[in-house]
């Protein structure tokens, strides 16, 4: 099975895989009456701000909260383990490789924990964004997660040697992460007209934060 | 020596004003660095302010400016060691010309970076006065009462993230403009409606931030001809711009609109703001449009007896459409009040007394004692003057509402 790490505090995000910028670096798409809505900031102010990515694989959620565990960030924030959708987008073709001069940013798609407010969604013609050329070129790789719940989620925090583990989601929120792309584009225009036309954004936010370039 | 010291102060003001933001957009564009163009713009400014004193004022003051700076550009990209394609620029720079179009193409690039949406209100604000209208950091916390250190750091801030996030230098492309021109005008808007008085005894005088603001929309306004809303803004500054010389009384208090002086009013503004307004669409109204359109029915009206109030509600519930907002809602209300009488108005009032972003305000309180006042509920509207008194905000609404208490 395969999940997500997300990491909340622990800022600057310790030997984690992707290494985000502060949330204040980031910039959160919406759709609000037909136009788009540009606003500076994450899509909620988290009490712990997510800080760092990563992606792992493990057996179940047992394995992966282990996996969190023991992992360096921890000790210094929340690890949020998310497991990711088996019929996700991930297909066998190789990821890209990033464009020259281009650089990268993480998509944070969320919906709403509402679920009437997610039924919207169902009436929506498919989308073409996942099979288009520019999509192909510029998303390196990218999935769906399951809801968050006692079974698909836990958040995990290593506190002077103890690991507090909880399952469920990581905060009572209106909305959720739902899914993440992570793409290469040269710049931030780019990566907004490149989410644009992203289902997501029916009903839910895309965050786009960018990545520390190290 | 006094005649050229004069000179020298007049030609130095005016190059501020129209050299600036050229200087600032032209430097970025060249070197990427936000904060070596303003360095390098103020000392170009710096060294005029010693020089056109003594030498007397340049035939071309734009030129020496723009050479001054790319020299001192140079200067530090030298000796910062700085990388050779980035130097080759620079040097590029010392024999190219500026032509006409790429130099307004580089302020309108400037408006649109510094007002990324991308980047907080606040941060675009200062951003804007900082690079485009060269306000030093200690005048825009002035302008917005903030500390000169706090304002520095939102300034710094601000320019991170359009490093870290990579907010591109450029103007937006045709498809994404409809979601980037809000960013601007909004930003435009609150300049005007910060207006503040610069203080005496600067080296050059600034003007009101409502002379900037006017200015820097005329300049979108020129440079984006096809978009009603930036002329719908521009035609809304002008024409409460207008009404400045009657709005303050001698004593500092303000005075209400319908008390206001009329022929106090600049009528050349109020000219140029109602040909803006007989320009636009109503079909393709937007809020500026809608609000330009309530403004001039103020402005043209010979006496405040014989404003269409009706009309100015209509036009109210027009902009709560496309914008709900309660204060939107409480303008209503008041012209309403004015239009069917005070009671409708009062019964329109009660529905935002559940809306916590204006049920605590002191404006809602004012409207709601001077719509009791006209109707008569003496009772009633004492103990709402008094609401409102304990909310006022500043000394000089204080007082207005204290004069209006004391006539019941």
């Amino acid at each position: 099975m395969h999940f997500v790490l997300l990491v909340h505090g622990a800022s600057p995000a310790a030997g984690v895989a992707i290494r985000l910028h502060d949330p204040s670096d980031a910039t959160t798409l919406r759709r609000v009456d037909g136009g788009l809505t540009i606003t500076d900031g994450p899509f909620a102010e988290l009490p712990e701000p997510i800080t760092g990515f990563e992606r792992i694989e493990a057996a179940d959620l047992d394995a992966a909260i282990a996996v969190a565990a023991r992992h360096p960030a921890a000790a210094a924030g929340t690890v949020e383990v998310r497991e990711i959708r088996a019929d996700s987008a991930a297909d066998d073709e190789p990821a890209p490789t990033p464009a020259p001069g281009t650089r990268r940013y993480l998509f944070l798609h969320t919906n709403p924990t509402d679920r009437t407010a997610l039924a919207r969604t169902a009436d929506e013609p498919p989308s073409d964004w996942f099979t288009s050329e520019h999509t192909r070129r510029a998303v390196l790789e990218g999935e769906r997660l399951r809801p968050a719940g006692a079974t698909t989620a836990a958040t995990v925090r290593l506190r002077d040697g103890d690991a507090l583990i909880a399952h469920g989601p990581y905060a009572e929120l209106a909305e959720e992460v739902a899914g993440y792309d992570l793409v290469a584009v040269v710049d931030l225009d780019e990566a907004i007209a490149l989410a644009r036309p992203h289902p997501t954004l029916v009903v839910g936010a895309i965050e786009i934060r960018p990545l520390w370039t190290t | 020596m006094d005649d050229l010291k004069r000179a020298a102060d007049d030609a130095l003001r005016a190059a501020f004003r129209t050299e600036w933001g050229v200087l600032v957009a032209g430097l970025i564009r060249r070197t990427g660095d936000w904060a070596l163009a303003e360095d390098c713009a103020q000392e170009a400014f710096a060294a005029a302010a010693r020089r056109w004193p003594v030498d007397g004022v340049p035939a071309s003051p734009g030129a020496w400016l723009t050479t001054t700076a790319r020299n001192r550009a140079l200067d530090r990209l030298r000796r910062s060691a700085v990388e050779a394609r980035k130097l080759e620029e620079v040097l590029a720079m010392q024999h190219d010309p500026d032509p006409v179009g790429p130099v307004e193409d580089d302020r309108l690039r400037l408006i649109f970076t510094c007002c990324h949406p991308a980047l907080a209100l606040e941060a675009r604000v200062a951003l804007t006065l900082r690079t485009l209208c060269g306000l030093t950091v200690a005048e825009i916390g002035r302008a917005f009462g903030a500390s000169e250190a706090a304002m520095a750091k939102r300034l710094v801030r601000a320019r991170a993230k359009i490093e870290h996030a990579g907010i591109p230098y450029r103007v937006p492309d045709a498809e994404a403009l409809p979601e980037r021109l809000p960013g601007v005008l909004a930003v435009l808007y609150l300049l005007f409606t910060e207006g503040y008085a610069p203080h005496e005894g600067d080296r050059v005088v600034r003007e009101p931030l409502t002379e900037e603001a006017i200015r820097l929309t005329r300049l979108v306004a020129r440079l984006m001809p096809g978009e009603p809303e930036v002329r719908a803004l521009l035609a809304l500054e002008l024409l409460h711009d207008a009404r400045r010389p009657a709005r303050t009384g001698p004593d500092g208090v303000p005075v209400p609109l319908d008390e206001q002086d009329r022929s106090r009013w600049d009528a050349g503004r109020i000219a140029e703001g109602a040909a803006l307004v007989g320009r636009l669409d109503p079909a393709t109204d937007g809020p500026y449009a809608l609000q330009a359109r309530i403004a001039l029915e103020h402005d043209l009206a010979p006496h405040d007896d014989v404003v269409d109030r009706t009309r100015i509600a209509a036009l109210y519930a027009r902009l709560a459409a496309l914008t709900p907002s309660p204060f939107v809602e409480l303008a209503r209300a008041v012209a309403v009040g004015r239009a069917a009488g005070p009671e409708a108005g009062l019964a329109l009032l009660v529905a935002l007394d559940g809306d916590k972003r204006v049920a605590a305000g002191h404006q809602l309180a004012a409207a709601r004692a001077d719509l009791l006042r006209r109707a008569g509920r003496r009772e009633e509207a004492l103990a709402a003057y008094d609401l409102a008194l304990a909310r006022a905000p500043n000394a000089a609404e204080r007082a207005f509402l204290e004069r209006r208490r004391a006539e019941l």
